[in-house]
């Protein structure tokens, strides 16, 4: 399997190292016909969906409720699988991979940013950001007091999760996601919870992962403020993509979602 | 983290520390387990160690008896032949040629024959035996010398004093004695002379036991090989005519064996325990499996959401279920160590129980060796194993569930609607079963059925629920104000979360109305049958036996309409049940046909009860139909001497109930016990004075109350009973808690909620109320049915009566559900409906 050469000296990896990478042309993730029925016959919660995430780019997911977002987010994560269609992950068909190899996969190469209930609460803050090294039994080498320190909380780290406040929570939630290096972090509604002056710090946080580091951001989100962080909006309606925005403000995004809610009324 | 640390243990420690409260049910639940394993346990090794006390033989190395267990030997359908064994209650004797061949064994110093018959000493019972037999106890002289001629007796410490002439009764015979002495050991006991003795007791050709003692310097076990062999050589067995492949030869017995020859129900009523004690710790197993599963899948599904992110981080299923695995591991160490310490104690109280409800037969004693002591502590292992097993089954569908759906609410499955059905439809089909069959078999079936009715109740939970507040919810709309409303609502949308809390409500209900009611409705028909039975205005009784000729006579005294003579004992029937041989001591009585009907009335439904005579007998309505026998047919039967008899059927009679399943005459039953006579007599209320002259020396109890003919493991049956009641309710009364505390706690910010948008904390008190009652009542009714059905079938098959349940019985019953659910409910609730503002309670 494809496994990224993971180095001690994150800061050092650029967008150009990324390129030089064998399969450096591949997408961080690619999504074809893909499809998803809850009920046989049911109405589809996602209509054939072709989606392609370069590398290094901050994709924002907008859509009215009920429009797929989250649908989308879980089968492109490796959380759900989709009825049809395949999804890829740097290159890897994750539809082909056994329980094992998707496991490993989720713990891997994929981050996850929920909108609450991201830690463990009877695991301290370090011990969340290590969970997935932990889990996949590798040595933590630095990573965790170095991810905890670019969040912000390198003096939180022997605290419990009910010791911090929401968006310090979110934070640790990140450099959770971050520190394997995956090749996407995928984040659902992460600022949902949280009032815009925190929110707006935890989207630095993302915005930074993918300008300094490279990384790949997918990010569920109602809020046009956080949506206009993005590289790229695409915005779903009744499971389909309705319409893409490139470099947005967050004038354009509100325009788009009031049309997309007349549409849907 | 310097080591490589191990995942699994990091985060079972953590999470054992930070849920301490949820996992409180599971350690009180693995506790009680254990403790009931481990103390149940010790009663089941107790009781398989457990022997007659040894007295009259202490000081004898040997003790040769006739054999008192019978055998039956069959070949189950394809299988090997197996052998069944029951002990027998009445003596088997020796033939007198094995005194000589023992004698002659090389190293044995002495043998002595005993014999023990009973007598009366100033109207009091006493026990008969030759003065040399009071050596092997030793009873040594306290006063005075031993008996030298056949007109002088040894009387027990007390009775009476050396010089006194005493009159003792033997069978019916007065004779006057002169005490040469006084011994100790029992007071009610009387010594004479070897032959005496022997022309007492009635038997020439045969004697009750030899008492052997060895030459110093060899060894007992050398001596029991060569008396053996001698015995063996000589061609000895018991006496009497054994059935076929019941060889009963003569036993041998040493150490705690020797007891066997002295109280011969101690061993027949020991087997009889066992086979209760195993059968009440299966069902307790079987409530302890349930409850510890549902309580430790409670505790895992609250963190479900917790599961499902470690999941999608990339934790294995593997993880997941070793994580937890440790988890509840750790929980259970502790408290199946702390249910082991109880257990012993717990033993101990049983047995103290037992005991003083006259539940345990003279002379068994249920020894509890110090070797004996770590015992719990493997029942204590088991009980880890269990959890462990229960919180792989229960995080099971966490760990292997996409990480999508381990963050989804889940809803019940049609795989468990199915099999919840399929079981109802099992237990219904068993207690169909039930009604078809008879005694222990229907029995067995009946209690099948309400385990198995009870599992597919906990399965189908939510559509119950479901049911129950679609009947319950439009009462509670109409008459419950607003806060009915929001219970009607809250009830019917959250079916499953009712389903859990009504399921523990159901099982304690239909356990412990199926234990109580099937004693209680067997007691009841029983004693109805006895009154309806009992019809004797007098019954006459003597010490030692009344006279020859007092039949007789009474039955001549005026006033006299008619008398029965009546003794005790017990069978044993040999049958196959699927081809398994099987053995099953019954109580009987023997009666003198003649005006039965005016005494003890057994209900004759067919053939003329005139006819008992030896070679013949009456048998019970159901016993007949299991035996597929009638009037005319043969019936085969063994006493309880171990004589096996083939009779021909005369009557059959209804009230078995309270007079057992066989009646034979009062003769043959004689000749096959020492149990004493008592005659039963209908006079008019003037004929006592007259019953008194026609029986010299009796003692005349006016309208003698005739309770039922009461199987012989009875008593422990009810203490044990009751255990198990109490038991079950101890698990039922910790999965309710439980599970309504979680499910509240769960609903604190719903109710926070409700505050918010304007509910007075009177309403929602309410609407709590509401619920808690409308899950009581549910499961209490539901637990009801699911009694019936099984109590139904065992009252038809075995009562012929409609199930009966104590008033106290379920008045107790509903006070401990009422209180448990309320105790669930509303403590949990406080903090989210405490002080004057809902945000404080967030």
């Amino acid at each position: 399997m494809f496994r990224r050469q993971g180095s001690a000296a994150v800061t050092s990896v650029t967008p150009g190292t990324l390129e030089d990478d064998p399969s450096g042309g591949v997408d961080a993730l690619r999504l074809d016909g893909v499809t998803r029925t809850y009920r046989r016959g049911g109405p589809a919660a996602l209509a054939p969906l072709r989606l392609a995430v370069p590398r290094g780019r901050f994709l924002a997911v907008m859509g009215p409720s009920g429009s797929g977002k989250s649908t989308l987010l879980q089968c492109a994560a490796g959380l759900d699988r989709p009825s049809a269609g395949t999804v890829r992950i740097g290159g890897t068909d994750i539809g082909s991979l056994k329980e094992a190899a998707l496991t490993r996969l989720r713990r891997e190469r994929v981050g996850f940013v929920f909108q609450a209930h991201n830690l463990v609460p009877s695991l301290s803050v370090a011990e969340n950001v290590a969970l997935p090294l932990l889990l996949g039994g590798e040595p933590d080498d630095g990573r965790v007091s170095l991810g905890l320190a670019e969040v912000g909380l390198g003096d939180r780290g022997d605290d419990r999760p009910a010791e911090l406040s929401g968006g310090q929570q979110q934070r640790v939630a990140i450099a959770r996601a971050l520190v394997t290096r995956p090749e996407v972090v995928f984040a659902d509604e992460p600022t949902g919870a949280l009032d815009p002056v925190t929110a707006h710090g935890v989207l630095a946080l993302l915005r930074r992962a993918v300008d300094q580091d490279g990384h790949t951001v997918v990010m569920v989100t109602h809020d046009p403020a956080a949506a206009a962080r993005a590289d790229e909006v695409l915005f779903l309606s009744a499971g389909h993509v309705a319409t893409r925005l490139l470099q947005p403000d967050s004038t354009q995004v509100h325009a788009v979602m009031r049309d997309l809610g007349r549409a849907a009324a | 983290m310097k080591k490589k640390p191990n995942v699994t243990r990091l985060l079972a420690s953590r999470a054992a520390r930070m849920h301490r409260k949820a996992w409180a049910a599971v350690f009180a639940a693995l506790a009680l387990t254990s403790l009931l394993l481990g103390s149940f346990g010790l009663a089941l090794a107790s009781a398989g160690l457990g022997h007659a006390r040894v007295e009259r033989y202490a000081a004898a190395d040997l003790v040769v008896t006739g054999d008192q267990s019978t055998r039956f030997t069959a070949k189950p359908w394809g299988g090997d032949p197996e052998t069944a064994t029951a002990g027998l209650t009445e003596r088997v004797r020796v033939p007198r040629a094995a005194l000589a061949a023992v004698r002659q064994v090389s190293g044995v110093r002495a043998a002595v024959a005993d014999e023990v018959f009973r007598v009366g000493v100033r109207g009091a019972p006493a026990t008969g035996r030759p003065w040399p037999a009071a050596r092997l106890a030793p009873h040594v002289l306290r006063d005075g010398g031993g008996p030298k001629h056949a007109g002088e007796v040894v009387v027990g410490g007390g009775t009476a004093r050396v010089g006194d002439r005493i009159t003792v009764r033997v069978s019916g015979t007065d004779a006057t004695y002169r005490v040469t002495g006084a011994a100790e050991g029992p007071r009610a006991a009387v010594y004479f002379t070897s032959a005496e003795a022997r022309r007492l007791a009635g038997h020439p050709g045969s004697v009750a036991a030899i008492g052997v003692t060895a030459d110093p310097g060899t060894s007992t076990s050398a001596l029991h090989a060569r008396v053996r062999h001698a015995l063996d050589a000589a061609g000895l067995s018991s006496v009497g005519q054994r059935a076929d492949g019941d060889g009963a030869g003569l036993r041998v017995l040493t150490g705690n064996g020797r007891g066997g020859a002295e109280f011969l129900e101690a061993a027949p009523a020991r087997a009889g325990m066992l086979a209760l004690l195993a059968s009440v710790a299966a069902t307790v197993v079987l409530v302890a499996l349930l409850v510890v599963s549902s309580t430790i899948v409670q505790a895992l599904r609250q963190r479900s959401r917790e599961l499902g992110l470690l999941r999608a981080v990339g934790a294995t299923p593997r993880q997941l279920r070793g994580a937890a695995g440790r988890e509840v591991g750790r929980v259970a160490a502790v408290a199946a160590l702390v249910g082991a310490v109880g257990a012993i104690p717990a033993f101990l109280g049983l047995r103290a129980l037992l005991d003083a409800r006259g539940a345990l037969p003279p002379g068994l004693e249920l020894p509890l060796p110090p070797w004996l002591l770590p015992a719990p502590l493997v029942t204590a292992g088991l009980t880890v194993l269990t959890a462990r097993i229960a919180a792989l089954i229960a995080c099971a569908r966490a760990a292997k569930a996409r990480p999508a759906e381990a963050l989804r609410e889940a809803a019940p499955g049609r795989a468990r609607r199915i099999s919840g059905l399929v079981l109802l439809f099992l237990g219904a089909s068993s207690a169909g079963t039930a009604t078809l069959q008879r005694g222990e078999t229907a029995t067995a079936a009946a209690g099948a059925a309400a385990v198995v009715l009870v599992i597919g109740c906990a399965l189908l939970g939510p559509w119950i629920a479901e049911g129950a507040m679609r009947v319950l919810g439009a009462p509670m709309r109409r008459f419950g104000g607003a806060a009915g409303q929001l219970a009607a609502a809250n009830c019917a949308a959250a079916a499953g979360r009712s389903g859990a809390a009504i399921t523990p409500v159901i099982l304690v209900t239909a356990f412990v109305l199926v234990q109580l009611s099937a004693g209680t409705t067997m007691t009841r028909a029983a004693d109805a049958q006895a009154r309806d039975a009992a019809r004797a205005d007098f019954a006459v009784t003597a010490a030692g036996g009344l006279p020859g000729g007092t039949l007789e006579r009474v039955r001549t005294a005026p006033g006299v309409t008619a008398a029965t003579a009546v003794t005790r004992s017990t069978v044993v029937l040999a049958r196959r049940e699927t081809g398994s041989p099987r053995l099953d001591r019954l109580p009987v009585l023997g009666v003198t046909p003649g005006g039965l009907a005016r005494t003890l009335d057994p209900g004759v439904r067919d053939g003329d009860i005139d006819d008992l005579r030896p070679g013949t007998v009456a048998v019970g309505r159901d016993q007949a139909r299991s035996l597929d026998a009638g009037t005319g047919s043969t019936v085969t039967v063994r006493f309880g001497d171990g004589v096996e008899a083939r009779l021909r059927v005369v009557a059959t009679y209804d009230r078995e109930l309270a007079l057992g399943g066989f009646l034979f005459s009062h003769e043959q039953l004689l000749r096959h016990t020492a149990a004493p006579t008592r005659i039963l007599v209908a006079a008019d209320g003037s004929a006592a004075g007259a019953l008194r002259a026609a029986a010299p020396g009796a003692t005349v109890v006016t309208a003698p109350a005739s309770g039922p003919l009461v199987p012989e493991d009875q008593a422990p049956g009810e203490v044990v009973s009751v255990a198990a009641v109490g038991a079950i309710g101890g698990f039922t009364v910790i999965a309710v808690l439980s599970t309504l505390c979680l499910i509240t706690v769960g609903r604190r910010p719903e109710l926070a909620l409700l505050r918010l948008a304007g509910a007075g904390r009177g309403q929602l008190r309410r609407m709590l109320g509401l619920e808690a009652a409308a899950s009581a009542v549910t499961g209490l009714a539901v637990g009801g049915v699911v009694a019936l059905v099984p109590l139904l079938a065992f009252g038809a098959a075995v009562a012929r009566t409609v199930p009966h349940v104590a008033a106290t019985h379920a008045g107790l019953l509903v006070l401990v559900v009422a209180a448990t659910t309320a105790a669930g409910t509303f403590p949990p609730a406080r903090r989210a409906l405490r002080g004057r503002f809902p945000a404080q309670g967030r």
